[in-house]
């Protein structure tokens, strides 16, 4: 069985928060621009965004996607601030052509990530002068394993859905230390469910396509398990207090997500995507701590420009690309909105002459927080690295 | 295919930097409004604390390295009175035909102990014992004793120097000693049996009026012994000089067939509050001693203590569990100073309802000592500090009908005089403290 990702990645704070922050590395080409995609098609790159995007997979095309992202953070609240590498797998995906007119994927892909340490926090102990120290930690994440199939229904109109399985462990840890004695209560949540989208893709003339998919709401099932032990007057080995498994928590929703994207190609040279998806975190009416989960929307803008597409030539075939996006946040924290923004670069390069395959390789940097009172700023740069290999079945085997 | 050497490359130089733990992750300090802290410590005292003194019946007073001598008079504990008995013997019963005892001489290393005040004039009598060392039971008591000859053979009067003093030096009259040394001469007298036949010890009391204090000796034979100073006179003796070989004859205890030595501590408590304790079961509450509660070592008298209405801690909101328990006990102001001085330490035991010990262990680890040092909140004075955390973690799981206690005493219990007197949970203003740590983490 897949057991997907299980480092952290992220190092926000935020991720304390509901199931984490959202990933923002993704397959192919998208995290250079802007992270969008709805409207590219899976033709010598995969495009998880949208299920549609798989019916245009050429004959005999065998695609393959791997991606590595590491991230360097920087962290600041209140004159503190610290810096974090962190490195992991950010996809696995296959996709191939199952007749003329479909396509299918299998993409894995994380879906988001908690990695947190809160220490020293001090607290009063009701009825004493005395404080005691809470270190509190959390760590892991969701993964979605998509199946994706894609559809040409008419000429300039394609289909698609998708079937998605989300699952992943939320751990978080907390340590208490007061005097020579500890109390540890250590929660792992346990998600799981299945998620369907829809998605459409059109073309509208030879330089414009659109793009419009829709992730439906679903309630993840959420197991709980919980251990406290603690150590009293330098014991030696902790004492078990608790130890439960297996406890039902009510489900964790995840919104209607709904996306809209455009690509212009005005020549074989440029490639502009613009992208906006809503998701709508208001209907689910949940909230975690102390931050409220609302209405999200994300906007994302790309420009790719290689000398020519279409050239034999390796050099002329190289892809320049440049992005931005900005994220208006799913949090309210305090009357604060949690958003951000962010700029990413990046270029792909073939791997050789003769086949379609790359290698991608972006950065960007984005931003996230506010640093005023209470909140923390994150400043995030994300390097990935991808390798989209397109494979040419059949026609091989002839050959050999 | 040649890409999947790309991705096997790729692949193991990633996965290898891949695993971030958990210190990895940025930390921050950041305050309490960030998190939502499931846990919460509370600090409760005001569970009860009831205290009572008793005694018991006999201590084992035969164990250790102490002989224990004086008599004093305490305010709380009465005329408390040590006396040492012991058998001596030697390793080797040989003199020669010709030897001739010049004197005899008790020597008593100090060991250092002592209790109450050492300035004042003291009194040790030395008594022959009429019996044989052998217990009535089987061991030797504190509450033991033996007939022994109500006329001392010598009483000597002496200031002690327990700290700067090597030893006592306590001379016994010659007529005592020679019939004994002759029967060695004459090998009447060859083993440890026949001496103690004729031998069978001394008894080392002090004073029936005394009241200056009680003084520890070590029964390390080399350094406490009764020795016979005896020489050989020389056929040709030149000078006039006292020059015979001085040789001597050492008999100390050595306990080779076990009991050897015992120590016999009492007191009189007539008009006293402790006057009430008669068995081991009776306690004395500390309403009823004057808001007090006693410890004495060698005597016997404990301080116990229960906690009635600790089940009440499920009453707390929520699911939580105990951090730690501390309870604070003040001993008397002006109760204890250089002369009567405090124990830094107490042993916790177990006693179950008839005041006997349990093998239960407070702590399941090893022995409980509560620490004297520390200076309570409130007043500023000096406590003792005694963890119960395992005593009251067993309390809340036992059945309703078993009535255990803690009881506190001295280290060195058998084999000192050490009291400590302790304000109970009559008075108001030091009464004993259950302070307890507790955490909640389930509301």
């Amino acid at each position: 069985m897949v057991v997907g990702q299980t480092n952290t990645i992220t190092a926000s704070p935020y991720s304390l928060y509901g199931i984490g922050v959202n990933t923002k590395s993704s397959i192919g080409r998208n995290s250079a621009l802007g992270g969008g995609g709805y409207a590219f098609q899976t033709i010598d790159q995969i495009n998880n965004h949208n299920p549609a995007s798989f019916a245009t997979i050429p004959d005999n095309n065998f695609l393959y996607d791997f991606g590595l992202t590491a991230e360097l953070s920087s962290i600041s609240s209140r004159g503190n601030e610290e810096k974090r590498l962190a490195g992991n797998i950010s996809n696995l995906a296959i996709a191939a052509t199952t007749g003329a007119r479909s396509g299918f994927g299998l993409t894995l892909e994380p879906y988001s990530d908690v990695g947190y340490a809160l220490i020293g926090v001090e607290s009063n102990i009701e009825g004493s002068y005395d404080t005691f120290i809470s270190n509190i930690f959390g760590s892991g994440g969701l993964n979605d394993l998509k199946l994706n199939y894609g559809y040409i229904l008419k000429n300039r109109l394609r289909v698609g859905v998708g079937l998605s399985y989300i699952f992943g462990t939320i751990k978080e840890t907390q340590r208490i230390q007061s005097q020579y004695n500890s109390l540890e209560v250590e929660d792992k949540n346990k998600y799981s469910g299945f998620r369907m989208d829809v998605g459409l893709q059109g073309t509208i003339s030879d330089y414009l396509k659109f793009g419009f998919t829709a992730r439906l709401p679903t309630s993840l099932k959420v197991t709980h398990d919980r251990r406290i032990s603690k150590k009293v007057s330098l014991t030696p080995k902790p004492q078990v207090v608790e130890n439960t498994t297996g406890e039902h928590l009510p489900n964790f929703d995840l919104p209607l997500e709904l996306g809209l994207g455009i690509v212009y190609t005005p020549s074989s040279s440029w490639a502009m995507n613009l992208d906006y998806s809503r998701n709508f975190w208001n209907t689910t009416d949940q909230n975690d701590n102390i931050g409220t989960f609302i209405d999200q929307e994300i906007f994302g803008v790309g420009i790719e420009y290689a000398m020519d597409n279409q050239s034999i030539n390796y050099w002329k075939r190289i892809k320049f690309r440049i992005g931005g996006s900005y994220d208006s946040g799913y949090l309210e924290v305090y009357d604060h909105i949690i958003d951000g923004y962010s700029v990413s670069g990046g270029i792909g390069i073939p791997l050789s002459r003769s086949s379609k395959s790359s290698i991608n390789i972006s950065y960007g940097r984005s931003e996230h927080g506010a640093s005023q009172g209470i909140l923390v700023e994150e400043t995030l740069n994300t390097f990935n690295i991808n390798i989209s290999l397109v494979d040419i079945w059949f026609l091989k085997r002839k050959i050999n | 295919m040649k890409h999947l050497n790309w991705i096997l490359i790729l692949t193991i130089l990633f996965v290898v930097s891949c695993s971030t733990e958990e210190r990895d992750i940025p930390t921050l300090e950041v305050g309490q409004e960030f998190t939502d802290k499931t846990v919460r410590l509370i600090e409760i005292d005001t569970f009860e604390v009831r205290t009572s003194t008793f005694k018991f019946d006999s201590i084992v007073t035969s164990q250790g390295e102490r002989l224990l001598i004086g008599r004093y008079l305490d305010n709380y504990f009465g005329t408390v009175k040590s006396e040492s008995y012991m058998e001596l013997t030697t390793e080797d019963y040989h003199v020669p035909e010709d030897a001739e005892l010049d004197s005899i001489a008790l020597i008593m290393g100090y060991d250092g102990y002592y209790y109450n005040d050492t300035l004042q004039l003291s009194h040790i009598q030395v008594h022959k014992l009429l019996e044989d060392l052998e217990p009535a039971e089987d061991n030797f008591y504190n509450t033991s004793s033996l007939t022994f000859d109500t006329i001392p053979l010598v009483t000597k009067r002496f200031y002690p120097e327990p700290l700067g003093g090597d030893s006592l030096h306590i001379s016994i009259p010659k007529s005592f000693g020679v019939p004994i040394f002759e029967l060695i001469k004459e090998k009447s007298i060859s083993d440890d049996n026949d001496f103690t036949e004729q031998f069978k010890g001394i008894v080392l009391r002090p004073s029936s009026d005394g009241n200056s204090n009680v003084i520890g000796f070590t029964n390390d034979s080399e350094r406490t012994y009764l020795r016979f100073f005896y020489s050989i006179p020389e056929e040709f003796n030149d000078e006039d000089e006292d020059d015979g070989n001085e040789l001597v004859l050492d008999f100390a205890i050595t306990p080779i067939y076990g009991l050897s030595w015992f120590n016999r501590i009492t007191s009189d408590v007539t008009g006293l509050p402790l006057e009430v304790l008669g068995d081991q079961e009776d306690g004395l509450s500390s309403s009823k001693g004057g808001g007090l509660t006693f410890v004495q070592s060698g005597t016997g008298y404990v301080t116990r203590i229960e906690f009635p209405t600790i089940k009440n801690i499920g009453d707390l909101p929520g699911t939580g569990t105990i951090l730690s328990a501390v309870l604070e006990m003040t001993p008397l102001v002006d109760s204890y100073d250089d002369i009567l001085s405090l124990s830094d330490s107490l042993q916790v035991h177990v006693v179950d309802q008839n005041n006997e010990l349990s093998p239960f262990l407070p702590n399941g680890n090893g022995i409980v000592y509560g620490r004297f040092g520390e200076t309570d909140l409130e007043f500023g004075e000096p406590i003792y500090q005694i963890p119960v955390t395992g005593y009251i973690e067993q309390e809340l799981v036992e059945a309703p009908e078993i009535d255990n206690g803690l009881i506190l005493m001295p280290n060195d219990f058998q084999n000192s005089i050490d009291r400590v007197v302790l304000y109970g949970a009559g008075f108001t203003d030091f009464s004993p403290k259950l302070i307890i740590t507790y955490a909640i983490y389930d509301e």
